[in-house]
């Protein structure tokens, strides 16, 4: 690893002043899990990074009735495991973390982190983006909120301009819904997901109103799949399982071959653990 | 502390068999134990390798001038760079083969070809980027069996090391890829096969892992006045030693090899590793030179052998085996390193543990343009183990036998010859292989699950020579206190050797054990060991200490005769001391030295009637469930039963039997390293995944038959890789049970078993 220089401010408005005035070569980060790999590598060599773990401003988690969940950016995923609020409000946010990467990760990882790498192989973005969550970034003082589903561009592609922070996730309450999280590991369990699905149902079993499924980990963001949203009011569940197929999520999605599994493997899992995700969200069935 | 000037009295007591915590526990847990990676010394530099991105080329330029010239870089050096201090900077355990920077020529991606030296390893770093090497490019050979019959060659001629006698005669060959060819022959196969009711033909593949310990690679030289110093990570001081003063043509006086803790070693640290490097070129600037591999760069310095093995059979209907043939070709990568002696010291047993009276086995140490192979865990026996009880179980299955049945019908009795033609004793396999039986509850009705869920169970059963014939040595010098320090070059990597010499000498000097002090192996003051390596240490440096301990004992008795005292056991040392050296003070030492009988096998048939001093078995079951929607396994069971004789410390068997076991289970599931025109393609942590405690759900089942082994020092021979042999065959053989899918290429990932599945499925319509 190249030397670096590292910057570690106490208030959100420094950090903004120190980003602005460095704009070229400062590389914020959060939990640094991610980007020490790469920097360890050799593939990328900051000069400046700036920490965003001493910023009591957004490391805390609260709910308000207008907002939902109002979740700090640099909220560890650990904080975000054992907190009260996300276990009431967003009971699938708190069961993922269980399974997310290892505990010595998540006592580091931050949310605004795991959210702005933008690596498809993550757990939280597509979770967060079927739950309808938002974030808020800061730029020089200026906010503005991004629904979390236009955020993901592509391979380690935002939203986020230059500069830019995330430093709020607001994340809609899931009370009366049904919601899911089911990956699949190829390798050991607590591997990066080959196929991650998360879903999110307003309804009944019998009388769906209104879904929201995603597909993280097989191709380059966070994909909704439009044939499970769009004119699936009022199906029951089983209606919708018919629906799932190779052939259908294969004209929304081109997965990618990678060491976690070639694309058609990838595509198979999506089918097979869209189904069990579905499931599990109904409480239908024994599934992993 | 007590300051007791006699042997604490521990009639009542024994050492051997108890559950002793390891001796550094405190240590380790609190952060203090000290390994190579915190050695620094005065002016010292640090070294970062520029590496070859070709698999096979000749060197036409090395650039270094944008290197030289950032701030910071002491120096930039290549290969050409050395011979300026030493003539043939090559080394390698069984060949010398292997330069300590390219010369010439590169033979793999990742090779050294220079090194930048600077005070700040992260300006060394940075320089590395600047160095521009070019290539005239040769064309790759990665193949161990195309190897064979290639025109692409490796190697020029073959360059065996002056370490071992039996290699000479493969001296200056030249045109071919075959480092070496062990050969054994026993009976005629061949007419067999032609005559046989049944015969079966079958090729098992593995893949290239790595032994990824949690400590890279390091080694730090320092050398002044016509001496060297070398601390390193290594798992064989006393080699080290040897290989570096042969390599410098130097005294072995003048070169003293320490090492402290090792965080891991698993074979990776045998034989020279970076110590020729570090030693070139401190003698190169005068000044100390350091170098620590990133756990990336490991993956281009040391891995297991990939295998190709044809296995064929000769069987009665009712499950005789007549007559066993193995091919068994090792991917050695470009350089040797111990290759040829797994392929020759594990070969040998490529037929299995059982009594066949025709055997026929090629085992072929071949070169190819990939990283090097050497020792990995099992010293091979896992790869042929993978092919012999794959094979074995498809016999039994297409027989329609029983496969445990099959397997007791064939295994070799005590008293029985073996393939080598030695004489079985002290081998429990019958006793091993009917315990598995037993816990397995194999002959209960078996639950094959349902739906898209299948069950299966499988077993292997197998056995392992420990290497020979090798030596070692060691000192116990008792205190006037009646405390003592054991010198030995036995390397504890987290083993627990240390733990299990102290009991042994705990044991005969009746002492307790936090009175014994482990020294940590160096080279001028612990006396010679072939090597940390083939689960040899409890035996053969047992035996060492053993002696050297009833050595000293003899001494202090010998002393308290002389003195007119009472010569029975414990005796007040103290006193001894006090009537021989007029004060409480001084040292009585032992020396021990252990080398056991050993016959070389005959090099055309292979034949020995004593190739081994002892035998491991390790026999392994498991439960299973594949979910047949995506491939994955899931291990319902898992149960191991070796025969290690008597077991010294129960908790450290446990846990090397557990450790063996995830290791081999990520060989077995998904440990691949991915392989591009020889370039790794998945070399860091990110994208090579090892098994970690959530990766098994279910307690492991071990179990020891401790039957003690008479030649052994208390009864007790290895245990460190015997849980490795046979997980892989036993998951494939359980899947076969499950779903009627055989698997014959390792990893079985989830994809594979899929695929598999599904084209079973087709060809079953």
């Amino acid at each position: 690893m190249e030397k670096f220089k590292l910057l570690q401010p106490h208030s959100l408005n420094e950090a903004l002043g120190m980003i602005d005035g460095h704009r070229s070569d400062v590389r914020p980060f959060s939990g640094g899990t991610a980007i020490m790999l790469m920097m360890k590598s050799g593939i990328y060599s900051p000069k400046t990074l700036l920490s965003l773990r001493n910023i009591p401003d957004i490391a805390n988690i609260r709910f308000d009735e207008h907002d939902g969940l109002c979740i700090g950016a640099s909220v560890t995923l650990d904080q975000l495991e054992k907190s009260d609020e996300v276990m009431q409000h967003a009971p699938v946010v708190s069961h993922a973390m269980k399974h997310l990467a290892n505990q010595r990760v998540r006592n580091v990882a931050r949310v605004g982190g795991a959210l702005a790498h933008g690596d498809p192989h993550m757990d939280l973005p597509p979770i967060l983006v079927a739950l309808e969550s938002k974030v808020i970034a800061s730029n020089s003082g200026v906010s503005r909120e991004i629904p979390l589903i236009d955020f993901y561009k592509g391979y380690y592609e935002t939203a986020l301009d230059p500069g830019e922070l995330i430093i709020q996730i607001k994340v809609p309450s899931t009370h009366g819904c049904h919601t899911a999280y089911i990956k699949s590991t190829t390798r050991t369990r607590d591997d990066w997901p080959a196929v991650g699905v998360a879903v999110h149902f307003s309804g009944t079993s019998s009388h769906v109103i209104k879904s929201s499924v995603i597909l993280g980990a097989i191709s380059d963001r966070p994909i909704k799949l439009a044939f499970l949203a769009n004119q699936i009011a009022g199906l029951s569940v089983s209606d919708i399982l018919e629906l799932v197929s190779m052939e259908n999520i294969s004209k929304e999605i081109e997965p990618i071959s990678d060491a976690l599994g070639s694309a058609d493997y990838k595509l198979h899992l999506a089918e097979v653990y869209t189904r069990r995700a579905i499931k599990k969200a109904f409480g239908l069935g024994n599934v992993q | 502390m007590t300051n007791s000037s006699s042997f604490d009295s521990n009639e009542n007591s024994s050492w051997i068999g108890q559950s002793v915590s390891k001796l550094e526990s405190v240590e380790k847990v609190t952060g203090t134990a000290v390994y190579t990676h915190h050695k620094t010394l005065p002016n010292m530099l640090y070294g970062k390798i520029f590496r070859s991105t070709v698999a096979h080329g000749l060197i036409v330029n090395i650039e270094t001038s944008l290197a030289k010239s950032l701030p910071g870089v002491f120096g930039v050096y290549t290969g050409e760079d050395l011979k300026k201090v030493v003539a043939e900077p090559y080394y390698g355990p069984a060949f010398s083969d292997q330069p300590a920077l390219a010369l010439g020529k590169v033979r793999y991606v990742g090779e050294p070809v220079a090194v930048v030296l600077s005070h700040d390893p992260h300006v060394a770093e940075s320089a590395v980027k600047l160095i521009e090497a070019e290539y005239k490019e040769l064309d790759a050979i990665f193949d161990e069996v195309e190897a064979q019959t290639s025109n692409i060659f490796v190697h020029d001629e073959l360059k065996p090391s002056g370490i071992f006698p039996d290699l000479q005669h493969l001296v200056g060959r030249k045109n071919t890829n075959l480092a070496l060819d062990f050969h054994l022959k026993k009976g005629d196969p061949e007419q067999v096969f032609a005559s046989a009711e049944h015969v079966f033909e079958h090729t098992f593949k593995t893949q290239p892992v790595m032994h990824t310990p949690l400590e890279p690679i390091v080694a730090v030289a320092t050398a002044s006045s016509g001496r060297m110093v070398i601390y390193t990570a290594t798992q064989n001081p006393s080699f080290i030693r040897t290989d570096i003063a042969r390599m410098l043509a130097w005294s072995e006086s003048q070169v003293q090899i320490v090492v402290p803790f090792l965080g891991g070693g698993f074979g990776s640290k045998l034989y020279v590793k970076m110590e020729a490097l570090v030693a070139c070129l401190t003698l190169l600037v005068n000044l100390p030179v350091k170098i620590s591999l990133s756990m990336e760069e490991q993956f281009y310095t040391i891995t297991k052998h990939a295998t190709t093995c044809k296995i064929k059979s000769a069987v009665s209907a009712d499950g005789k085996i007549l007559a066993r043939k193995c091919q068994v070709w090792w991917n050695g990568g470009a350089y040797a390193d111990i290759g040829p002696r797994v392929a020759q010291k594990s070969g040998f047993t490529a037929a299995g543990p059982y009594d066949i009276e025709h055997v026929d086995i090629e085992s072929m140490a071949m070169y190819t343009n990939l990283p090097p192979a050497g020792a990995l865990r099992g010293f091979g026996i896992p790869q042929l183990v993978w092919a012999y009880e794959s094979h074995t179980d498809i016999i039994a299955r297409e027989l329609g036998l029983d496969p445990v049945a099959l397997r007791s019908k064939n295994l070799l009795q005590e008293g029985m010859k073996n393939a080598s033609g030695m004489v079985m004793r002290s081998a429990e396999l019958e006793k091993v292989l009917a315990r598995l039986a037993a816990k397995m509850n194999w002959d209960a009705d078996f639950d094959t699950g349902q739906g898209t869920v299948l069950r299966g169970r499988g077993i292997g059963i197998a056995f392992k020579a420990v290497v020979a014939p090798t030596t070692s040595t060691a000192i116990v010098n008792v205190f006037a206190d009646g405390s003592c320090a054991v010198l030995t070059s036995t390397v504890d990597m987290g083993q627990g050797s240390n733990t299990v010499l102290a009991q042994m000498v705990a044991e005969i000097l009746t002492i307790p054990i936090e009175r014994v002090r482990v020294v940590f192996p160096d080279t001028d003051v612990t006396p010679y060991d072939m090597g940390t390596l083939s689960s040899r240490s409890t035996f053969h440096m047992g035996h060492a200490v053993r002696l050297a301990a009833e050595d000293a004992k003899s001494k202090i008795i010998s002393m308290a005769k002389e003195a007119g005292m009472q010569a029975i056991w414990p005796l007040l040392i103290g006193d001894i001391f006090k009537s021989k050296y007029g004060m409480q003070a001084g040292t009585v030492s032992g020396f021990g030295s252990y080398k056991p009988a050993y016959v070389s096998p005959d090099k055309l048939t292979g034949q020995s009637s004593n190739i081994a001093p002892f035998w491991m078995v390790g026999a392994t079951g498991v439960e299973i469930s594949v979910d047949t929607e995506t491939g994955h396994l899931s291990i319902d069971r898992l149960v191991n039963v070796v025969d290690c004789g008597k077991v010294i410390n129960p908790d450290a068997v446990n846990n090397q039997l557990t450790g063996a076991t995830m290791m081999q289970l990520g060989f077995t599931l998904f440990e691949k390293m991915d392989l591009d025109n020889g370039q790794v393609t998945n070399a860091s942590f990110a994208d090579y995944k090892i098994c970690g405690i959530k990766d098994l759900l279910i307690p492991i089942e071990n179990e020891c038959i401790e039957t003690p082994q008479p030649n052994a020092p208390f009864g007790a021979k290895g245990v460190g890789e015997s849980a490795t042999f046979c997980l892989s065959p036993a998951i494939a053989n359980a899947l076969e049970h499950a779903t009627g899918v055989r698997i014959t290429s390792l990893p079985m990932t989830p994809e594979v078993v899929f695929n598999a599945l599904n084209k079973f499925k087709k060809s079953n319509c």
